[in-house]
């Protein structure tokens, strides 16, 4: 299959993990695992891995969709297309113009401004890099239409990577996602409610390249199945910025414990008692599964239990670090991102999550840890959280299949619920 | 469900016939839940999550919260298991019940009479227990206040609420209610989670004989009797049966919410019942007029035996009762009725006709005619 283009490859700029020098050679290990992952399904693409750089062939294969793919892959820099010729300025002029023209057209623009850079490691070849761009501009410039000459602000800047190899042209840079290779750094696990917040946070999370699992709390009956589903789109969206485009999910059958708080503890205190219950059964799993930390969506002073203080009164159950990537974004900026990573349409979904039920009509804002603790001692909480725990259900999550959430069996004993009507 | 057309039916306090969705509550979970509850394969657990959501049903139906529900054969044994329980907790005591309780409680008390001290308080003249009387009795001594909450041969109803503010004076004490009568028939004014135990029969609300209950809060260790597995806190060890703990759920499913309707249905027919017979020469009504459940009405016809009585109905396949039929067949006098009117010769010939929303008019009708002849005799 070829594709109508002039483009033959692409280059791939690796992001922050170029910082990190001591282990440079793991992450870019890693790395080039990811990009070939992603890529695996063009069969024709030929990958050449170099330091600081990585190329791609297209050898016809669909350019803009394997840029798509690059757009979900976390420690990438920037990209651009590029086109391959021989070292004769000549050459390197007919391309750069047929290369900017169809830039032009495919973007439609009438008048633009334009600059030529040049960066030349073959330093074998007779013409320095400013003298390269020089020529090739002033040979190119006469085949171009509508086009002034700005080298502060250019609207198209052509770069002319002149190799020993051979010479690489590319017209601007695709800006990727930066952060570092999915899954360098060590694991965590992700609170999802199936609200705006946690896909976005769980989202920042994976792209700092920690190796994400979810934890979701569903308390049916007043939860319902619709809203575990919402739960498992969003993971399924966002599973698509993961190494292996999978991610865990441990469902939490929460409801006894939601009703024991509700039924004995202080109705102001509810949320607060609740969201530590979850952050104990939470350490749990991450004790369990030797993970690393506890991810979330919370937001400082979005609501009640997202003050300071509150934050400060639900962490004590937990020595396991809380990493909050929200912490300190505004609503619109959550938003954003929520409908950059196509997770905007599923958090808004009208059905009731773990958070949105059992809601008391005047959380406290500023809680007290003593309270709290002679609260969670009144309510017995120990037994049914341990029960909870017990009971987790685990699935895996892909980005490609969907789950039926009315398919999952929550337990042996009541795969048929018409039977155990009385 | 009576099959019999002919069968004039008034001894719904005696018992009740079984109904068609309890019965096939009953049949189909025999069918699908046979197995032990006990046991941990997939089977028994079956058995057991059944059981479980029985219970719960139960407990969310009456609002109970902090309570275990124990299965027991029946009233009396419930009753029984709740007595012997916290009175054996115990060296000695104070322990006060009244001269009108049904005998699966007067009795099990008297029985403990030799080692703690009984008190039975008398019913005032609306064969209800006296709250000044009860406080009078309540001492620090006092471990067990034992009242029921509707009558089984008048129908009158205690002041529950009130007797619970009093019992809590003392920490000490536990109040024991028997609901059998009450629960299905009249809207408690009080809540199920401020009674240290009650208990109830699952054969007075259309279910099947053979299962009673008793609700004990949390916190009580009652002193076992039984001794067995730890099936059901220990204090009722033993196989379950699902199908009846499930046609005891249904019961509750299906009646508890229609109290008032049923109510209503059955108040009507009492009254013109009790208009009736108020007017007939001969006939005393020992029901007072007030604070009844409406379920029962308990009537003498001093000319006749209320044992006679019941035969010549019978023969009219009319069928009333005279007394708690659990008694009757004894010689006794009708202990109720004389502590209610300290008349012998109206205790001997009570005759105690109970309601349900089943009767039919013309049921009623036949009723009032045959008691009219038998007297015009």
């Amino acid at each position: 299959m070829t594709h109508d283009t002039m483009f033959d490859m692409i280059l791939i700029r690796y992001g922050e993990m170029t910082i990190k020098k001591d282990n440079y050679k793991q992450f870019l290990r890693k790395m080039v695992e990811n990009i070939k992952f992603k890529l695996k399904e063009f069969k024709n693409i030929k990958c050449e891995a170099q330091p600081y750089r990585f190329y791609i062939y297209l050898n016809g294969e669909d350019h803009l969709k394997i840029i798509e793919k690059l757009n979900e892959l976390s420690g990438l820099y920037s990209y651009s297309l590029c086109k391959k010729t021989d070292k004769t300025i000549e050459t390197i002029a007919n391309t750069s113009a047929k290369l900017i023209n169809e830039y032009v057209k495919e973007n439609n623009l009438s008048t633009y401004t334009f600059k030529v850079e040049c960066a030349r490691s073959d330093k074998n070849y007779p013409l320095t890099s400013l003298e390269i761009a020089k020529n090739v501009a002033s040979l190119v410039l006469p085949k171009l239409e509508g086009v002034k000459v700005d080298v502060h602000n250019p609207d198209i800047t052509l770069h002319i990577d002149f190799r020993f190899e051979a010479v690489y042209l590319y017209i601007n840079e695709i800006v990727g996602l930066g952060g570092y290779p999915s899954c360098i750094q060590g694991s965590g696990l992700s609170m999802m409610s199936g609200g705006l917040d946690s896909p976005v946070s769980t989202y920042l999370a994976l792209k700092k390249g920690i190796n994400v699992s979810c934890i979701h709390f569903f308390s049916p009956p007043y939860t319902s199945q619709s809203s575990l589903q919402k739960v498992i789109d969003l993971i399924s969206k966002v599973s698509r910025y993961k190494d292996d485009e999978k991610i865990d999910l441990y469902i939490v059958p929460f409801t006894k414990v939601q009703e024991k708080i509700q039924t004995k503890c202080d109705n102001t205190y509810l949320i607060t008692i609740m969201r530590r219950a979850m952050y104990k059964i939470a350490s749990l799993v991450v004790k369990e599964n030797n993970m690393d930390c506890i991810i979330n969506g919370e937001s400082i002073g979005q609501v009640a239990s997202q003050t300071l203080e509150s934050m400060k009164v639900v962490n004590d159950v937990t020595n396991i670090p809380i990493i909050r990537p929200l912490a300190t974004y505004d609503k619109e900026d959550i938003v954003k991102i929520s409908k950059k990573i196509d997770c905007f349409d599923i958090s808004i979904r009208p059905y009731e999550d773990c958070c949105t039920v059992f809601v008391p009509k005047h959380p406290a804002i500023k809680p007290k840890l003593e309270i709290v603790l002679k609260e969670e001692e009144k309510a017995e909480l120990d037994n049914v959280i341990n029960d909870a725990v017990l009971n987790i259900k685990k699935i895996t999550i892909s980005a490609n299949d969907n789950i039926d959430a009315f398919s999952i069996n929550f337990d042996n004993k009541r795969q048929d619920n018409d039977k155990f009507e009385i | 469900m009576k099959d019999n057309k002919e069968i004039k039916y008034f001894d719904y306090t005696a018992t009740t016939p079984v109904d068609e969705d309890v019965l096939n509550t009953y049949i189909n979970t025999t069918k699908k839940f046979f197995a032990n509850t006990t046991s941990l394969h997939l089977l028994g657990e079956e058995a057991k999550h059944m059981y479980d959501k029985c219970i719960d049903t139960i407990k969310d139906i009456l609002g109970v919260k902090k309570h275990n529900l124990v299965f027991t054969s029946n009233a009396t044994e419930a009753n029984n298991l709740a007595i012997q329980g916290i009175a054996y907790k115990y060296e000695k005591g104070k322990i006060i019940t009244t001269k009108a309780e049904h005998p699966s409680v007067y009795n099990t008390i008297k029985s403990l009479s030799d080692k703690y001290e009984v008190v039975y308080l008398d019913i005032d003249k609306n064969g209800c227990v006296d709250i000044e009387e009860l406080k009078k009795e309540l001492n620090s001594d006092t471990i067990l206040v034992s009242i029921m909450w509707v009558n089984n041969i008048l129908g009158t109803i205690n002041d529950i609420k009130s007797i619970i503010q009093e019992v809590k004076k003392y920490p000490k004490c536990h109040l024991h209610v028997d609901c059998v009568q009450g629960l299905c028939k009249v809207i408690p004014d009080f809540d199920f989670n401020d009674i240290d135990l009650f208990t109830f029969s699952t054969h007075k609300l259309y279910g099947p004989k053979g299962i009673g209950g008793l609700f004990f809060k949390e916190n009580i260790d009652l002193n076992k009797r039984l001794f067995g597995s730890n099936a059901q806190y220990s204090v009722k060890p033993g196989t379950l049966d699902v199908s009846l703990i499930a046609a005891t759920a249904k019961c509750f499913m299906k009646f508890y919410p229609q109290t008032l309707e049923m109510k209503k249905i059955v108040e009507a027919k009492f009254r013109y019942l009790y208009d009736k017979l108020a007017k007939m020469d001969g006939i005393i009504i020992n029901t007072p007029a007030f604070n009844i459940s409406y379920y029962i009405l308990n009537i003498s016809i001093p000319a006749i035996k209320g044992e006679t009585m019941v035969h010549m109905l019978e023969a009219k396949h009319i069928y009333v009762s005279t007394g708690s039929s659990c008694s009757s067949k004894l010689e006794n006098i009708e202990k109720t009725i004389y502590a209610l009117t300290n008349d012998k010769q109206r205790a001997l010939t009570s005759i105690r006709i109970s309601l349900s929303y089943l009767v039919l008019d013309s049921e009623l009708d036949d009723l009032i005619n045959e008691i009219q002849n038998i007297i015009n005799r």
